[in-house]
């Protein structure tokens, strides 16, 4: 069931909707964008790559399950809350880097590690339920 | 003495030490390997340090709130101790028992590991209450509060091997305490958000007015009253008897019970001047003063004869602090301390008698007092102060008591005086009742017979807590000048220029009711002898909480037998009718704003909206079904396009993508029941009816909600305030990541939730997977 003309496709676009989810989480704080949307855009990115290739090739090109990488934003998150605490702050505050080089300024924001979270929770965690989805349909239909 | 005062440092780590060296010392305990234990002494050094520490900050420290760490003052969580001569002695009280009880309790279990777990958690269960008294901060306490109730869910059950019924004692024990502090903590909330402080030492200062004191009053007792044991809520108390002695004595007589006290002589400040303080605590009081006294004559073994005992004694307390006066209060602060002293020291000696007769049954005892004079004469000096006989501590305070009772206004005083006299006839007779009935007579069974004097390890801290209770009677007036005095004053705030307390006031009104109470007491004990009194026809307190679960049980189950089996139809239909249906209200109000210009471009995406909702309803399979959704959900992304949303736009696109995956995928579980239209007119009717009454609720909800006033300050207060605060420009993701980012915390874990739900609901495998080689296998 595995379609050439997908995988190839699959192939040219999963590297730029990547690349889409890291701007839209970077630029996020001061343009549209942002971790949700960016979570939303790397599972679709996932559950692309799942159709296009099958699960099991998906799952060890990914070398991490999906279900892991929802937990590790989960835990981001968490960390985000409790961190500021041992600073002294309340939780959850926030604070700014900015870091000038020569060609271009970077605007680090703590809040970035809190959206990084976010797109991990929210992306692998739906990837992971489509995956479960799919898996489960499949093995239903009997063509694994 | 100036040149000794501590730092503000200093106090601050020495009050934390004392507070958390029990516990580290219990978790310690907890963690010893088994059976290489030579760790018995540890829990009494612990203990005894702690006293120590606290003896030295009360010596060389000085009256202060004591900033630990403010976490999130704006959230009130903040660790405070409110350091001075109240809480300071209450904590003397507290680790000095602790003390005595690690003592007993060394010689009580032997060199068991039960006796190591049980000694452990006792530890902690003194760091918790050390924290509660020490609390300056209400959510603090509360935390403190639960933590005691929890331990003494583990205490109960130690028994477990040897028992039964610990188990269900432990749970009734957790399940009243616990459900009594749920609108305990929504009234410390109100308390807190109404005066913008959590703060005992500023809500103290500056007492919030009159309502809401009431509020929070009527909030905050149902706490107090369960853990303090007060009908109707008294059940547990006999119930948790099926700990250990020791337990019991620490626990269920000397300082866990009473919280509720310790609480309601810290909120008198706060809440006092409230109408409710006297009209709810006096009765209830009252109450439980004469049915605790009449059930522990009622009683065949001792050790819950003097539970219920503790049940009237608290009652007695409540009355007290419930007359509302500051010198009320003061009585009832030395009755809390005499009482706490000679109650544990009396369930000690029970534990005594059980060791050297093996029974602690009335009817088999008997005769001790030749057998193993020396623990006759040790319960004699804590019976006598619960007596209230001359010249124990008990004989003071009840005088006290009394006193303030003649003085207090006659708003509810009947009701208070007939409480505590009759109560404390029964105290005269069930104390009676229980020392001769253990001492005197004869032996009435083989085993006590064989009964043996007991060695100086049991005896020692029954006895220490026997001369305490006599000498805080005799030295009556060193009691007034350097313990309730300051003590009061702190409580309260400011000094009581009052006589001073004395031993013999000469012949008055308390001496003469004294006097009678104990001639009556005694009276009654004769008349009715040693047979126990019946418990009467009413249901006891754990029956009716046993038909209370049982009856949760029953509504759960037949809701569950009701619901589950259920067609999904029903459920959604349920939830959109209970979320729409208020929404039907609004329908004709909202009639007007469908008349609002549109531009052609707007009115093109609606055309295509449209053409989407038609197909949604006409086409014949489910997969054009989900397409023509999908339709439907872009052109509300271009909707929003059209009115400048670019994150919604973003965002919906995105949603609408994963939703028509998920729905594409799941769908094939439906494989081959396609929808069957033709089922019957009727149905298709009251689904159309249905429909399209949600569709209309949910428009008219949107339109209303679009025409309420926006408040214009809003807007402008996130424009100017994200770039300074956030540090960003995209209001929607500041506010997502800054402004609530707990929201979004929130909302994120319920995503991995939900994601969990699905893949447990699916698969059925653990989570995350583990099995790496199935996957392979798939592949």
């Amino acid at each position: 069931m595995k379609s050439f003309l997908l995988q190839e496709l699959t192939r040219l676009i999963l590297p730029f909707s990547v690349l889409m989810a890291i701007a839209l989480l970077i630029k996020g704080h001061d343009a549209p964008g942002g971790g949700f949307v960016s979570g939303l855009s790397l599972a679709v990115a996932g559950i692309l790559g799942f159709t296009a290739y099958g699960l099991g090739r998906f799952r060890r090109s990914l070398k991490v399950e999906p279900e892991r990488v929802a937990l590790l934003g989960g835990l981001i998150i968490m960390i985000s809350l409790f961190a500021p605490l041992v600073l002294g702050q309340a939780p959850l505050s926030q604070g700014q880097i900015q870091i000038e080089l020569s060609l271009f300024s970077l605007k680090l924001h703590s809040a970035l590690f809190f959206d990084i979270g976010v797109v991990l929770a929210v992306g692998g965690g739906l990837c992971s339920a489509a995956c479960a989805l799919w898996e489960t349909s499949l093995t239903q239909d009997g063509d694994v | 003495m100036e040149g000794m005062r501590l730092s503000e440092g200093l106090q601050i780590s020495l009050t934390t030490a004392a507070v958390l060296l029990p516990a580290i010392v219990g978790l310690i305990l907890l963690g010893w390997p088994n059976g290489t234990w030579a760790a018995r002494g540890l829990g009494i050094l612990a203990s005894a340090g702690t006293a120590l520490i606290v003896l030295l900050l009360m010596i060389a420290g000085e009256d202060a709130v004591l900033e630990v760490w403010e976490m999130a003052p704006q959230l009130f969580i903040r660790v405070a101790w409110r350091v001075n001569f109240a809480t300071l002695s209450l904590c003397v009280l507290v680790s000095g028992i602790g003390a005595l009880v690690q003592h007993f309790a060394g010689a009580y279990f032997g060199r068991t590991d039960k006796a190591r777990c049980a000694l452990g958690t006792l530890l902690i269960f003194e760091s918790a209450m050390l924290g509660l008294i020490l609390s300056d901060d209400l959510f603090l306490l509360f935390t403190f509060w639960e933590l005691t109730g929890l331990c003494s869910f583990f205490l109960i059950t130690t028994d477990s091997d040897k028992r039964a019924d610990t188990f269900a004692a432990a749970q009734q024990a957790l399940v009243v305490t616990v459900g009594g502090a749920l609108p305990m903590m929504v009234g410390f909330i109100a308390l807190a958000v109404m005066t913008g402080t959590s703060s005992l030492t500023a809500l103290a200062s500056s007492p919030p007015p009159l309502g809401v004191q009431t509020v929070a009053l009527a909030l905050i007792l149902p706490g107090i009253l369960s853990k303090s044991a007060q009908v109707p809520l008294h059940f547990w108390l006999p119930g948790a008897m099926a700990a250990p002695t020791p337990i019991s004595a620490y626990l269920h007589s000397a300082t866990m019970v009473k919280a509720g006290i310790i609480l309601l002589l810290y909120l008198f400040p706060i809440c006092g001047a409230s109408w409710l303080w006297s009209s709810s605590l006096i009765p209830i009081g009252v109450l439980t003063c004469l049915w605790g006294s009449y059930r522990a004559l009622g009683q065949d073994d001792i050790k819950l004869l003097m539970a219920w005992s503790t049940v009237s004694q608290l009652g007695l307390m409540v009355i007290t602090a419930g007359l509302g006066t500051d010198l009320a209060i003061r009585a009832a602060t030395l009755y809390l301390f005499a009482h706490a002293i000679f109650k544990a020291g009396l369930f000690l000696g029970i534990g005594g008698i059980d060791h050297s007769a093996h029974t602690r049954r009335l009817s088999e005892l008997g005769g001790l007092g030749r057998r193993a004079p020396a623990l006759a004469v040790v319960v004699a000096l804590l019976a006598g102060s619960m007596a209230g006989l001359p010249p124990f501590a008990g004989f003071l305070s009840k005088e006290l008591v009394l006193k303030k009772l003649l003085m207090a206004e006659p708003f509810l005083h009947d009701l208070a005086v007939l409480g505590i006299v009759l109560g404390s006839v029964g105290t005269v007779a069930y104390t009676c009742r229980f020392y001769f009935g253990c001492f005197a007579g004869l032996p009435r069974s083989e085993e006590t017979e064989k009964a043996l004097p007991i060695g100086w390890n049991f005896l020692f801290a029954p006895a220490v807590l026997g001369v305490l209770s006599l000498f805080g009677g005799l030295g009556a007036v060193l009691v007034d000048r350097f313990f309730l005095e300051p003590t009061t004053a702190a409580l309260l705030g400011y000094s009581l220029a009052v006589p001073e307390l004395r031993l013999w006031h000469g012949v008055n009104v308390p001496l003469i009711l004294s006097t009678g109470i104990v001639i009556s007491g005694y009276a009654v004990h004769r008349f009715i002898g040693s047979k126990p009194l019946p418990a009467g026809p009413l249901p006891s307190g754990s029956q009716l909480f046993e038909s209370f679960l049982a009856g949760a049980q029953s509504i759960g189950g037949s809701l569950n037998r009701g619901l589950a089996g259920a067609p999904p139809a029903v459920y959604i239909a349920l939830a959109l009718a209970l979320a729409f249906s208020p929404a039907l209200w609004l329908i004709e109000p909202a009639l007007d704003q469908m008349l609002t210009p549109w531009s052609i471009t707007g009115l093109l995406i609606l055309v295509l909206l449209g053409i989407g909702l038609a197909l949604l309803v006409s086409l014949p399979t489910k997969v054009g079904r989900i397409l023509a959704l999908t339709t439907v959900g872009f052109s509300v992304a271009l909707l929003y396009g059209q009115l400048s949303a670019p994150d919604l736009v973003l965002t919906q696109l995105l949603v609408e993508v994963l939703t028509t995956v998920f729905f594409l995928l799941a769908v094939r579980f439906l494989v081959g029941k396609e929808p069957n239209e033709s089922k019957s007119t009727g149905l298709n009717a009251l689904r159309w009816l249905f429909a399209s009454l949600i569709g209309a609720a949910s428009a008219a909800l949107a339109l209303t909600v679009h025409k309420l006033p926006a408040d214009g300050r809003l807007p402008d207060y996130f424009f100017s305030a994200a770039p300074e605060v956030a540090h960003g420009l995209n209001l929607v993701n500041v506010t997502l990541v800054d402004f609530r980012a707990l929201d979004t915390l929130v909302e994120t874990l319920v995503v991995i939730l939900a994601c969990v739900g699905v893949l447990g609901l699916l698969t059925g495998r653990e989570w995350p997977s583990r099995k790496k080689s199935e996957h392979e296998k798939h592949a």
